[in-house]
């Protein structure tokens, strides 16, 4: 009842923004339990700086549904950005098991670039836009390697689609008036945001969300949560935030804790 | 945004060092493009020359004809000789329109570092030369000599002067000059061929006799008639073109390595720009590759951003060039020995098409290991990297 009422004022828009019906790649947003979108089973990221090794991730076992809304939440340094990196496919398991959107994301083998391109939203803690183009074509950035569905080269039209649709994405995010600042013209808070828009121009169907409301005011900061709990809702994108806001807590649908590498949960 | 507006704002991303590159891939594909026209200029020229001279063919002594046809229309002293009888047959062969003996010998100079070429010939090498602008008149006594443009600059001498040869103890009255004929005929003395014979203590020898035919599709009835004669070789013009060409060969290998010296600068050029923008945007391509893109996109970026480079380059060397073609035809003409009248440098599709292949060559070669290097670079570590 409580999140009804708070996503309502940013749903109307996010309807406007079709992120489109498509079929589902073993992750529909009906039946939840059956529908796995993050599997762990031990998995273990350690780090090595010479001599030395950090054991970011020992052995964690999880799993996260299609169509959840999950909180990472911890101590700095706990190892939330490790996790989300993973899950993100931007790293790869020292050990353990992982499997994302059906995809078992062994320690080696090919790069899964088309599966993060076409399904995976990713925001970095440190946003990493391109410095040399403006904020709209950051935006465009993840639909220049192809469709956001299928392969191959966009033709005109899809490429003035995919334009539009980048536009509405920073309107979305309140940066309608910055469509053309490069990110050295952009507070931190207005990269954070084009990051954001940047995760959801190719319509992915996880979106993994690595601090993304840090340099945020109160009042952006619910805007952008509510822009993603909205497409949650209505699109059943399946959504990772790692934070740690505890205000935000009790807004999502689950929250996992993460305590030096490991899970503490109830 | 396009694939191609991407690239080309990577590229313009650093004006300078882009702007320097092309800078230099400009001047190489100019100099290129210059010396490749100017190699095929030069040959199509000569060629041109040869026929527009109406010399179909040449009638030497036996020995090693290429050589001493060449040595004929450069200038030398030749050691065999054709005896004059040989002049006899071959005017009776009907195809034939004019035959024109020539007996050629030279003087040493050497405390003036020269040879001089004395030649005699008759009225039929003025009518066989028709393109040869003569005052004054052609010698008619034997001690009356015509000069090359040349020869009156080189002897300060004119119409009305004399010339002593203390060699031979003779003196000539110079009654006539040929025009600048751009050709090697512009160093020569001419003299009537007995007068040369006599002077040279060769009566009744020949050096060589030109021929011009009737129809030049006779050369091979011609030749076949010509081989039956004792003593003498023939040689057409087309053969003796090809003897011109191999002598030019040190300067073309010359041209050649001038050549290979650009490509391998160019090529290292580009090579350290790329290199050095991958390098400096490794954190980029780590953006990129977390944005979904494949390391074939990454490199297919790369090598793209290389192939414009390189386009861009070649597309101002070759304006540059043709600009610039007359300016150097210039310049390379007063080194070059048989110069030819025409232009000799030829723009010619095929030269294009050679400076294209040039220009897409050093963009694959210089463009493949920084691709691979982008494309090899891990998402994580690329964004964390400084
Ligand atoms: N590339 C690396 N090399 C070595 N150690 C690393 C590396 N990245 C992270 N670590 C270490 O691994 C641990 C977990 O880091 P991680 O970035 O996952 O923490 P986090 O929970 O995201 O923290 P924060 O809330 O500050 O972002 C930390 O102790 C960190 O120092
Ligand atoms: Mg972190």
């Amino acid at each position: 009842m409580d999140r009804d009422q708070e996503t309502k004022g940013s749903r109307d828009r996010v309807s406007d923004l079709s992120l489109g019906t498509r079929e589902p790649l073993r992750c529909s947003t009906g039946a939840a339990e059956a529908n796995p979108a993050v599997v762990a089973r031990g998995l273990t990221r350690v780090y090595r700086r010479g001599a030395e090794t950090i054991r970011a991730l020992k052995g964690i076992d999880l799993d996260i549904q299609c169509g959840e809304f999950v909180g990472v939440v911890g101590h700095s340094g706990a190892g939330k950005t490790t996790f989300l990196n993973l899950a993100g496919l931007m790293d790869r398991p020292t050990e353990g098991r992982l499997t994302v959107l059906g995809h078992d994301v062994g320690k080696r083998g090919a790069g899964f670039d088309a599966l993060r391109r076409k399904n995976i939203g990713f925001v970095f803690q440190e946003f990493y836009l391109m410095p040399t183009l403006t904020a709209v074509e950051n935006v465009l950035l993840p639909t220049m390697w192809g469709r956001g569905n299928g392969e191959g080269r966009m033709s005109n039209v899809e490429l003035k689609g995919s334009k539009h649709r980048a536009e509405e994405l920073l309107n979305l995010v309140g940066l309608g008036q910055r469509m053309t600042h490069k990110p050295s013209e952009l507070s931190g808070g207005e990269m954070q945001r084009v990051a954001v828009a940047r995760a959801l121009v190719n319509s992915p169907r996880l979106l993994l969300a690595d601090e993304p409301t840090g340099n945020l005011d109160t009042l952006t900061r619910d805007g952008i949560f509510n822009l993603l709990l909205a497409l949650n809702r209505d699109s059943g994108l399946t959504v990772i935030v790692a934070t740690h806001d505890l205000s935000l807590e009790s807004r999502f649908t689950r929250v996992i804790r993460l305590e030096d590498g490991e899970v503490k949960n109830g | 945004m396009s694939f191609m507006k991407f690239a080309l704002k990577n590229l313009f991303a650093h004006k300078t060092r882009t702007i320097l590159t092309l800078g230099s891939m400009v001047v190489a594909v100019a100099v290129l493009f210059t010396l490749v026209s100017f190699n095929r200029g030069y040959e199509k020229a000569l060629k041109t020359q040869l026929q527009g001279m109406g010399i179909h063919m040449m009638v030497v002594p036996v020995g090693c004809p290429y050589e001493a046809a060449s040595l004929i229309l450069k200038g030398g002293k030749i050691p065999n000789h054709l005896p004059m009888s040989v002049l006899d047959d071959v005017r009776k062969i009907p195809e034939i329109d004019i035959a024109a003996p020539s007996f050629m010998s030279g003087i040493v100079r050497p405390e003036e570092g020269r040879t001089d070429i004395y030649v005699g010939i008759d009225s039929a090498t003025l009518r066989l030369k028709n393109w040869w602008k003569l005052e004054g008149s052609f010698p008619q006594n034997p001690d009356e000599v015509v000069i090359g443009d040349n020869v009156s600059l080189i002897e300060l001498s004119g119409i009305g002067d004399q010339i002593y040869l203390p060699e031979k103890d003779a003196t000539f009255n110079i009654v006539g000059k040929l025009g600048p004929t751009g050709t090697e005929d512009d160093g020569f003395f001419y003299i009537p061929i007995e007068t040369a014979q006599r002077l040279f203590d060769q009566p009744d020898k020949l050096t060589a006799i030109s021929i011009r035919l009737k129809n030049p599709d006779d050369a091979p009835v011609v030749t076949a008639r010509l081989a039956t004669v004792k003593g003498a070789e023939v040689i057409t013009m087309g053969e003796l073109l090809g003897t011109m060409m191999t002598l030019m060969g040190a300067a073309k290998s010359l041209l050649l390595s001038i050549v290979m010296i650009i490509i391998v600068i160019s090529a290292l050029g580009v090579l350290n720009t790329v290199l050095m923008s991958v390098f400096e945007r490794t954190r980029e391509i780590g953006v990129m590759r977390a944005t979904g893109a494949a390391q074939s996109h990454i490199f297919g970026l790369v090598w793209l951003e290389t192939l414009l480079l390189s386009l861009l380059g070649g597309a101002g060397g070759l304006v540059l060039a043709i600009a610039g073609s007359r300016v150097i035809e210039n310049v390379v003409k007063r080194f070059l020995p048989l110069a030819p009248k025409g232009s000799v440098v030829a723009l010619e599709p095929g030269s294009f098409l050679l400076v294209l292949g040039f220009v897409v060559g050093i963009a694959v070669v210089a463009g493949f290991y920084p691709a691979l290097r982008a494309a090899r670079a891990k998402p994580i570590e690329a964004l964390r990297s400084e």
